[in-house]
């Protein structure tokens, strides 16, 4: 498909007009120092129209919130439910390409064969519009290793390639599609030496970088030939701080409780997942994995076993993300080299 | 609305930073603060869950009050009014030593200052303490004494470089994460960690070498480490020649301390004792790691000295990489403490009995400040009982949970003829009180917390006080209905603060905007003190203390075989008022237990989750058992957190003579079957 192209003062033009679009336009910007986080830039704060490195949380931070509410409870016995729906309109732009692939991913689990209703909702009026990486985020990031960046593939609206005089642009959907032809005033054909270039920041980008086999990792963990070693260091690394889970741009899992005053209140949903020990217990205490590395190895054999298998690929996506907030300094793309080098016999 | 605050972690000392994720007037989430040179990007699962018990539905949101032994909600006037006119009653009637106020560890500097100045100015009474008591109030002595300030000497930044790293009644990974975390790294960097606890922690699976003393033998097991490091010529001559004094009388009183004799108080193998001794004093750059286990015994303010003398044997004081980390247990502990929230000091740790000091303070504040130091927390509650003390104004504290054996606290309170109680959540104490005032957490205020590393740093206001008022609002207007109006603008509080405190002169919200600022900060232009003590320590000459093992006040017997230790759980904070009241948290930890050695379970015949009766000489409790080689035979350890199991009623209230710490980490129990 042809690209277009967008210039710098263009791009402004067109992210001004989006935002009268929407409800809320959901950009990079920047906090305090060089922390970058999404924030409705529509309302406030200033956006980042392109920027280096990845904001601190994905955009999953949208659409499955650390805590969020689900409706409201009124009365006890025959009381009254009524749902919390949130249906704002929200675009959502400069989206990294690893953040992209988690939203494909998370889209299946979520909207294919059960439907979370909260989840479609925020889906069915979301935009997304993909910033695609001229160098890499951090060091702890590993998208091309995985396959999940520069570029994205897939799961975008519409996708943006910088280049030095301006953007390429493409369209991932019908959606984007139809944008682009609303604005076509802002668009021009791209050129050979545009593609060129963008080729070329692109395989810098990539240099050193080998893909990893995960097909064969996935493999090795089902086969259960990981050393016991690794895990065990792992088990003992963690302290259970839930960064991972809460940071992962694929992390899926969540709890309900009721919030309650009296005979009214809120039931909410939060967080919650593979680390803690309380998430598998049974009643009467039972676990059915009592070791706390194991706990870990769920998170991992997800991941990096399960939805290969599911999905055809990871669902690690290479952010980088858990390992920067470790504190127990464990890293994901150590242990896909500990775990292939390490098979037991 | 959409917003994100940047602001400091509520719960323990360490001062990690994150942004409250609020969205139209809901906090949904909290993102760690990468710029943040604290945390860098890091969170423990308390800090990841910190924006919960915010908004949650027991809020406490009118102001209580007490009729007829029942609660009625009442207006901010009717309640201000009557607790002024209570104030003056008995400030007339009694004279002002009869009442004491009890500032927060968890409100901000600012609100401890107003605490302070409110008790001093207002009261006109000496008598204003908070819970540093019970927790380093033997820091602040101990190391006072030794160096000439009593806090921590070098920055969190300095630890993943450490080639040794000796922790000794501190559990960094549960009690202060994200140290935890440098401590990880200072392992992962290749350094030795030893770590001596009664409590098999889980650092001491990544250690060098893991000792497991008896709880209250430390003194013992550090003076050994001393006379073997003599007696093997480790120690640092240059240092102790030109930075001490005193270096012969500590010789003396370490020679009784072979490891071989110190084995036997602390159960611990000579072997271990010297290859300790080997290890920290051969490392070039060495630091010593403590918090409770070492400051909640009667023995507490001679812990810290015996840790004091061994790193200036050592040389290991006084530049970077080395030094003394007291891991302080809460948000700001270490501010109120600084904020002059004590009964001996003004803010910036200013004697009270000092004339010219008093002086400075009385023409700042136009009135006549009292000469005497006040009553520490501990000596409150005997002269509540007493009948001397007949007022209690609190912030932000549950005595009857935290405090050592509840029964006898409870008494005290009862005793009062008034007692009101700032809360976020009605706890045990607030249950207590004539009044309750409902006060607001740390996302509804603007202000600043002091970490343990001496940093101050800025608290946001992210939501509007679900009270209508914030714990300074309150004092503001209650000192108003007492004829003093107050400066009620957190930001003009910090400068006059700073005007009065020669340590904090340069502190300011616009200096501490962006990374904070670490104290002594002398001046306007002064950069901040990451390292204390360089070239000279405050005091001048370190001084060298002699300090010899006293047991603690109660040793197991006949009767009560068992030595209790207590302390605190990864995922709860203190009692439990707010991480209880997050899902995840409470799942994780829900009940009280008490952890014991196999072969003490099997010589009683229980096992892990059966019911025990744990019994000392001041209350008993039902908890579940959890069989563990974590402590060893004799000894048995309860966590503290829970106000429906508490633990407190078991420990024993005996304290230090210097600090009046409260002896939380040695008592004697029995264990019964039931």
């Amino acid at each position: 498909m042809n690209k277009l192209f967008i210039t710098h003062e263009d791009l402004k033009t067109f992210v001004e007009a989006l935002k009268k679009t929407c409800d809320e336009f959901i950009g990079p910007s920047r906090q305090h120092l060089n922390d970058i986080a999404f924030g409705d830039v529509k309302n406030d704060g200033e956006i980042l129209l392109n920027y280096d490195g990845n904001t601190i949380l994905s955009p999953r931070t949208f659409l499955l919130p650390q805590t969020e509410t689900l409706f409201e409870i009124k009365g006890s016995i025959g009381g009254k439910v009524s749902s919390i729906e949130d249906k704002k309109s929200r675009i959502f732009y400069g989206v990294r390409p690893c953040d992209t692939l988690a939203l494909s991913l998370m889209r299946r689990f979520f909207l294919e064969g059960i439907v979370d209703r909260p989840y479609q909702d925020k889906m069915e009026n979301a935009t997304f519009i993909t910033l695609a990486c001229a160098k890499p985020c951090s060091e702890r990031s590993f998208c091309r290793e995985i396959g999940s960046g520069p570029v994205a593939k897939k799961g975008f609206d519409i996708q943006l390639v910088a280049i030095n005089r301006g953007y390429l642009v493409e369209s991932g959907s019908k959606k984007g599609g139809a944008i682009l032809r609303k604005y076509k005033k802002l668009f021009i054909v791209s050129t050979p030496s545009d593609i060129k270039e963008s080729k070329r920041i692109l395989k810098d980008f990539a240099k050193e970088a080998k893909p990893i086999n995960y097909k064969r990792l996935a493999g090795i963990m089902r086969d259960d030939l990981v050393k016991e070693s690794v895990w065990d260091d792992i088990g003992l690394r963690c302290v259970i701080c839930s960064g991972c889970i809460t940071v992962c741009p694929t992390c899926s899992c969540f709890s309900v409780t009721d919030r309650m005053n009296g005979t009214s209140g809120v039931r909410v949903r939060y967080c919650d997942g593979c680390p803690y020990a309380g998430f598998t217990r049974m009643a009467g205490g039972a676990m059915p994995k009592p070791d706390h590395k194991d706990h870990i190895r769920r998170f991992f054999e997800h991941k990096l076993n399960v939805d290969v298998e599911r999905y055809g690929v990871p669902s690690c996506v290479g952010c980088g993300r858990c390992i920067e907030t470790c504190p127990g300094n464990i890293s994901i793309r150590k242990f896909i080299d500990d775990a292939m080098a390490s098979v037991k016999k | 609305m959409m917003k994100k605050v940047l602001t400091t972690c509520p719960y323990c000392g360490v001062g990690c930073n994150f942004y409250l994720d609020v969205r139209d007037e809901r906090i949904v989430g909290v993102i760690p603060a990468k710029s943040n040179p604290v945390s860098k990007g890091y969170l423990c699962v308390k800090g990841w869950h910190a924006h919960e018990p915010v908004q949650h539905p027991d809020r406490l949101k009118k102001p209580l009050l007490k009729e007829n032994g029942r609660f009625k909600e009442v207006s901010w006037d009717t309640a201000l009014d009557y607790v002024a006119k209570r104030l003056k009653g008995i400030k007339d009637k009694y004279g002002p030593d009869s009442l004491a106020v009890c500032a927060s560890a968890r409100c901000t500097n600012e609100e401890n200052y107003l605490m302070m100045k409110f008790a001093r100015a207002v009261l006109g009474t000496n008598n204003v303490d908070h819970c540093a008591r019970t927790c380093h109030a033997a820091t602040v002595s101990g190391l006072n004494q030794s160096f000439g300030s009593g806090a921590s000497t070098n920055s969190y930044d300095e630890l993943p470089y450490m080639d040794c790293i000796l922790i000794i009644g501190s559990n960094p990974t549960e009690a202060h994460p994200i140290v935890g975390w440098r401590v990880r790294t200072a392992i992962d960097n290749g350094a030795k960690v030893i770590v001596c606890d009664p409590r098999r922690i889980l650092p001491a699976e990544s250690a060098e070498l893991y000792i497991q003393q008896y709880p209250g033998t430390d003194i013992a097991l550090i003076n050994a480490m001393i006379n073997f490091i003599l007696k093997e010529n480790l120690h640092d001559k240059e240092f102790i020649e030109k930075r001490t004094e005193g270096f012969d009388e500590l010789r003396q009183a370490v020679s009784d301390y072979t490891p071989e004799s110190a084995a036997e108080i602390t159960g611990v193998e000579p072997e271990a004792i010297k290859k300790a001794a080997r290890i920290y004093a051969s490392s070039k750059k060495a630091c010593i790691m403590y918090s409770l286990g070492m400051t909640e015994h009667t023995v507490g303010t001679n812990n810290i000295i015996s840790m004091a003398n061994l790193a200036m044997v050592t040389g290991h004081v006084g530049k970077e990489f080395s030094g003394l980390y007291p891991m302080r247990g809460q948000n700001n502990v270490q501010g109120a403490c600084d904020m002059g929230a004590l009964p001996n000091v003004f803010s910036g740790y200013q004697s009270v009995t000092d004339g010219e000091v008093r002086k400075k303070f009385e023409s700042a504040w136009g009135v006549k400040l009292p000469e005497a130091a006040g009553l520490t927390l501990t000596d409150m509650m005997f002269k509540a009982i007493e009948g001397k003390l007949k007022c209690f104004y609190i912030i932000g504290e549950d005595q009857v949970r935290t405090d050592p054996d509840t029964h006898m606290i409870e008494r005290a309170l009862k005793s009062l003829e008034f007692l009101v109680v700032h809360e976020i959540f009605l706890t045990e104490t607030a249950k207590l009180a004539d009044v309750v005032l409902p006060g607001a957490s740390y996302a509804e205020k603007e202000g600043t917390f002091t970490c343990a590393e001496r940093r101050f740093q800025r608290v946001r206001r992210a939501i509007e006080p679900i009270s209508g008022k914030t714990d300074g609002d309150i004092i503001i207007e209650v000192s108003k209905r007492l004829g003093y109006e107050m400066e009620s603008e957190p930001s003009k509080i910090c400068d006059e603060m700073a005007s009065l405190s020669p340590i904090y002169s340069g502190v300011s919200f616009e200096r501490i905007e962006e990374s904070g600022l670490q104290w002594p900060v002398p001046a306007k232009d002064h950069p901040g003190t990451p390292v204390v003590h360089l070239g000279q320590f405050r005091r001048g000459l370190g001084k060298f203390i002699p300090v010899t093992h006293k047991p603690p006040a109660e040793v197991p017997d006949r009767e009560y075989p068992f030595i209790l230790s207590t302390g605190r759980l990864l995922f709860h904070y203190n009692t439990g008022t707010m991480t209880t009241r997050v899902s995840n948290l409470l799942r994780e930890f829900p009940r009280n237990f008490v952890e014991i050695n196999p072969d003490d379970a099997k010589a009683i015949g229980i096992r892990s989750n059966a019911k025990v009766k744990v019994v000392t000489r001041r209350g008993e409790l039902v908890v579940s058992a959890q069989v563990t080689d974590k402590v060893k035979r004799r000894v048995i350890w309860m966590p503290f957190h829970y106000s429906n199991e508490p633990t407190n009623v078991l420990t024993n209230s005996a304290f230090d003579p210097v600090c009046r710490t409260g002896e939380y980490k040695a008592c004697a129990a029995k264990i019964e079957k039931i």
